[in-house]
């Protein structure tokens, strides 16, 4: 299957249907940095399937691509990676124009851990265990981006998703026709399966952290490293604002507390730093789970994110990296909304 | 410029408004003992004239730097009390008003309740005007042009009347020639005539139709192509149409540009007005008008004396030379934090933000900016300030209030 994708990165290449491939790639150690192809040698390098994700392929994409760029790049990332630009894309942090983005039957991710410690198997959606938490509960694991490899039920093909994704196969002389049959009962099987995942998931996140006193215990062993922020895709301010000098607490207010309750607990806002981002990111959170495995403390951030973006979006009916053309919720005034959360 | 921390508060009885409801002598008394409050006491009626001279003298007298009123709404007194201090030489930015009318003694009857409530809000606004910074308001000249819309007998009627007082107008016409519903007939002919013959200060614009417009009373900035009108107030005189059922309709384009305006509309599509009988013709954004079929159906006579009076109320307020005050309780944005995502140009109403494609960063057009914080709050990245609600001014008057 890595050879079908190369394949196609090699024609897109020499066929000038693109001037550059971002993809992952083979690095030194083990790792799997990013790079952006333009000489067909380097595609050797190519390694489009990573069991690890090191940097949202987002992330990589928005690293150069702000704003518009003469050539084209055919960007072969996961789904959740090429929703996760979809939102960039929103946000005017990324841009779309001249970008294809080929994604595929994900088969998801194994912690950064385990990969580092040897303690994996290659990943594989037919075993979960070896997943990462939120890649087990993923139910947006094909059918993203401008086309896709499907790997199950047959031979593995591409497949259209968008007009350019079609034009794209058609011009390099690709078969576009129909979804076969068994990748369309495969996928199904495993979106059950994987609806089944998510909801148990939920339910045991919600058990575990009701309430305030729930939410202090989740986030009891954060260290502030706020790893969490720095790898997400979608945070994309300069300056944070948890990290702004007057949305810091003066003295007063920790003295106050201390005075009031006793004592007070430094240094402060761990849970409005997770809530702020809460508030700020999760409408178009894309379950990742970038968060959740740079944490060093093993908080299970991503699905409480994850879960919160989930309730929040559908009060908008909205769904985070379907559609460049579905506006961001936020960025939307709608005069005569939402009277169910009035008095 | 540091401004010092001689607070001054001065709690209003409203004659019996307020203290008939709450004991205002033990709210002064309270405040009086917070850090840095060198005054608290309380008046009879602080608006009077009486209490007007009697605030400045208090507040020259002990040489006041900052100054909290506790009263009735802003709405009501704000700008009386900001001439006050003006008027005793203290930046009016430096004062800060609470209201303890309609917020506490028209509804918490209960005296202990209402009397601790009131406590509470004018310690926040004490602890508030410690970080308020004093503020220059900024004078503009009114625009004295007016840009008429719809070139049909209305709006002819207006513009030359305008004219002939001496204004500049542009006139802007969608179709490729004036007269609009009456074109043809004898009686637009004269008025046709004149404003097509480019004398007597009309603009006329054919085939034109705005596509932007931003601004406010005096300070009105139209684009159609690729031009840049300026005016100091927009008349409409789009005209109606009849409908099927036998109806009426404003005509076809005039959703698109009443959104552009930001235009209240009634059920049938007619611009509200800012009083139905008080003030027929003036639309509730200051300095646009209505005037013929735009504003309802009507004889042509009828359209002509509409006319002469949007013509009237035109030149007696926007007067040349008149001075606008800007609002400096604007935003402003910093370069270094903006990421540039634009979601602060979606929420702008004030069409004040404008993208800088070079820079990558959004800037607030002060002059068009009426500090709504709307942007500030919008803002992902913090990267906004409201000017006079800044988040420590904020955080400081919860403080006040909660603790």
């Amino acid at each position: 299957m890595r050879d079908v994708l190369l394949n196609l990165m090699l024609r897109a290449l020499e066929s000038g249907v693109a001037d550059y491939v971002l993809t992952p790639s083979r690095g030194p150690g083990g790792t799997f940095p990013w790079i952006l192809v333009n000489d067909v040698r380097l595609l050797d390098r190519a390694e489009p399937f990573p069991p690890v994700m090191y940097v949202q392929g987002a992330k990589a994409l928005a690293s150069f691509a702000r704003s518009p760029f003469g050539g084209k790049v055919l960007a072969v990332m996961r789904p959740c990676e090429a929703r996760a630009a979809v939102e960039l894309s929103k946000l005017d942090q990324v841009t779309m124009q001249n970008v294809y983005f080929l994604t595929m039957d994900c088969p998801g991710a194994v912690p950064v851990k385990s990969y580092r410690n040897g303690d994996f198997t290659e990943p594989d959606p037919g075993e979960p265990e070896s997943l990462r938490p939120l890649c087990r509960q993923c139910t947006h694991f094909t059918g993203a981006g401008d086309l896709f490899l499907a790997l199950h039920g047959g031979p593995p093909v591409f497949r259209p998703v968008t007009g350019s994704g079609r034009e794209l196969l058609e011009t390099l002389g690709m078969e576009t026709g129909e979804d076969r049959a068994e990748w369309v009962e495969w996928r199904d099987a495993l979106l059950r399966h994987r609806k089944e995942a998510r909801k148990r998931g939920m339910e045991d996140m919600r058990r575990s952290y009701t309430g305030l006193g729930g939410l202090a215990r989740l986030y009891g062993g954060c260290i502030s490293c706020r790893n969490c922020r720095t790898v997400c895709p979608i945070c994309y301010c300069r300056l944070c604002f948890i990290d702004m000098k007057d949305r810091r607490s003066p003295a007063s207010d920790h003295l106050h507390r201390s005075g009031e309750r006793g004592g007070d607990r430094l240094p402060g806002g761990t849970l409005l730093f997770h809530m702020g981002r809460m508030a700020h990111m999760s409408l178009s959170c894309v379950s990742c789970g970038m968060c959740e495995d740079a944490c060093p403390s093993d908080i299970p951030v991503g699905r409480m994110v994850s879960m919160v973006s989930e309730k929040t979006a559908a009060v908008f009916g909205y769904e985070a990296g379907r559609d460049t053309e579905e506006p961001l919720p936020l960025n939307t005034f709608e005069p005569d909304e939402l009277h169910e959360y009035e008095d | 410029m540091t401004v010092g921390k001689r607070i001054g508060v001065f709690v209003c009885a409203c004659g019996p408004n307020i203290a008939d409801v709450l004991d205002i002598e033990r709210v002064a008394g309270e405040i009086g003992k917070l850090d840095g409050v060198i005054l608290s006491e309380t008046f009879g009626l602080l608006c009077s004239p009486d209490g007007r001279k009697h605030l400045v003298s208090r507040i020259r007298g002990n040489d006041l730097h900052r100054v909290v009123i506790a009263a009735c709404s802003p709405r009501d007194h704000e700008t009386t009390f900001m001439k006050v201090c003006e008027e005793a030489d203290l930046n009016p930015f430096m004062m800060e008003m609470v209201n303890i009318r309609e917020h506490v003694a028209w509804v918490t009857p209960d005296r202990d309740a209402a009397t601790e409530k009131a406590v509470r809000l004018v310690r926040g606004a004490v602890r508030r005007t410690m970080r308020h910074e004093p503020l220059e308001k900024m004078k503009i000249v009114c625009n004295p042009d007016t840009v008429v819309i719809g070139g049909g007998l209305a709006g002819m009627t207006t513009a030359i009347l305008l004219a002939e007082a001496g204004r500049q107008v542009t006139l802007i016409e969608k179709s490729d020639s004036p007269g609009g519903f009456l074109s043809g007939d004898r009686r637009v002919a004269e008025p046709a005539r004149t404003v097509s013959s480019g004398k007597k200060g009309i603009k006329m614009l054919l085939n034109t139709q705005p596509e932007e417009i931003v601004g406010f009373f005096g300070n009105f900035v139209l684009s159609a192509g690729n031009m840049e009108i300026k005016a100091g107030a927009v008349v409409l005189a789009t005209g109606c149409i009849a409908t099927e059922n036998g109806g009426f309709a404003p005509a076809e384009d005039f959703g698109r540009l009443a959104e552009l305006l930001r235009l209240p509309l009634d059920d049938e599509g007619f611009p509200e007005r800012e009083h139905a009988s008080l003030s027929p013709l003036a639309t509730p954004i200051e300095g646009v008008y209505v005037t013929g079929c735009a504003g309802g159906p009507c004889f042509p006579e009828e359209a002509v004396a509409r006319s002469e009076a949007v013509a009237g109320a035109i030149l007696s307020s926007l007067v040349p030379g008149r001075e606008l005050e800007t609002e400096p309780r604007t935003s402003v944005i910093s370069e270094t934090l903006c990421r540039g995502c634009k979601t602060c140009l979606e929420v702008c109403t004030y069409g004040a933000i404008s993208f800088d494609a070079e820079k990558l960063v959004c800037g607030v057009n002060g002059v068009l900016c009426r500090g709504c914080g709307n942007c500030a709050a919008a803002c992902p990245s913090g990267a906004i300030r409201s000017r006079h609600f800044t988040p420590d001014q904020l955080r400081y008057q919860v403080e006040g209030l909660l603790r």
